[in-house]
């Protein structure tokens, strides 16, 4: 098999990820971190709608949390990824429309991910 | 699970709720449904409007005071209820990266946002007005026009009926009182965002 080929840390990360739903928790940390910094990163687009500044920051931070929740706890994936799409939402209504959609939309897609994720059979 | 769902369709289960919940919001916001409310105060800044129009129209001399201790003579407008279009309110703030300036003016200008209790405590103010039952000099502390605060009794006053202002600029002290209905606010804060006027 291919994977047998890759050295031994490589092949060790990769089981690691595909324990759990790697590529969704990316994904809403990302998320997470593109609100979060949409108000930081001053260029002369930024948006502040009243109290847009703060429920980035704090949008931003639970996103990136639930990400690691993703990846830490991905027996609890089903759950969290319910809360990650109604922090998206609420995002997208509190905050610079969700990191200017960007954000939101991210989040919504790795929740659909690591709902449908299923962990792999038990082959040892 | 008894009956697994394939991936593809375990993913759509969620995606598409999501996907539909936010082009409702996306909907509601676009028509005003859940209008962005605002309310603002403190600092120096600039008020514009493309027409203001509305009922109670009240203007009488105050003093506001600033929190670093400053006494500012202003002339306080206030109108119980006005319909705005082409709103746009702009300040610059000092930060320690610079001077920034906060904007906020409603997207389309066709489309007028709603106040109700508006007060402003304008230094200056430049426009074109259209006036109906106007009294010019009646005493302040009685304008009966139903507008949110009346100024000390003896001051001058002005008080009319109903009002039409158009092209109206102003540097204002405050705006307050009001409850703001804006459709499609547009909120800018940066370095080279252009101020209202």
């Amino acid at each position: 098999m291919l994977l047998s080929r890759l050295p031994a840390r490589r092949r060790a990360a990769a089981a690691w990820r595909a324990r759990r739903p790697f590529a969704a928790g990316l994904l809403v940390a990302a998320a997470g971190a593109e609100i979060l910094l949409v108000p930081v990163a001053g260029t002369g687009l930024i948006v502040h709608t009243g109290v847009g500044g703060y429920a980035a920051f704090l949008l931003g931070l639970f996103l990136v949390a639930l990400g690691a929740a993703l990846w830490f706890a991905p027996d609890q994936r089903v759950p969290v990824a319910l809360l990650t799409v109604l922090a998206a939402l609420a995002a997208f209504v509190l905050t610079n429309l969700g990191g200017f959609l960007v954000g939101t939309l991210a989040a919504i897609t790795g929740a659909s991910l690591a709902f449908a994720w299923t962990p792999p059979a038990d082959d040892g | 699970m008894t009956r697994p769902l394939a991936p593809l369709r375990r993913f759509l289960v969620l995606f598409v709720p999501a996907v539909g919940a936010l082009a409702v919001l996306a909907f509601g916001m676009a028509q005003g449904a859940l209008p962005a409310s605002f309310a603002v105060s403190g600092r120096q800044m600039q008020v514009s409007a493309a027409e203001l129009s509305g009922r109670g129209f009240g203007l009488h001399p105050a003093v506001v005071h600033s929190a670093d201790g400053g006494d500012h003579p202003v002339m306080v407008l206030t109108m119980r209820s006005a319909r705005v279009r082409g709103l746009c309110q702009s300040a610059r703030v000092d930060t320690p990266l610079g001077r920034y300036t906060v904007r906020l003016s409603a997207k389309d200008p066709a489309r007028a946002s709603q106040i109700t209790g508006l007060s402003i405590s304008a230094t200056r103010v430049d426009a074109d007005v259209d006036f109906t039952s106007l009294l010019l000099n009646r005493d302040a502390g009685g304008l009966g026009t139903g507008t949110p605060a009346d100024g000390s009794p003896g001051d001058f006053g002005v008080g009319a009926g109903g009002f039409t202002v158009t092209d109206v600029k102003a540097d204002a002290w405050m705006v307050a009182g009001g409850s703001f209905q804006v459709t499609g606010l547009d909120v800018s804060f940066g370095r080279d965002v252009p101020a209202c006027f």
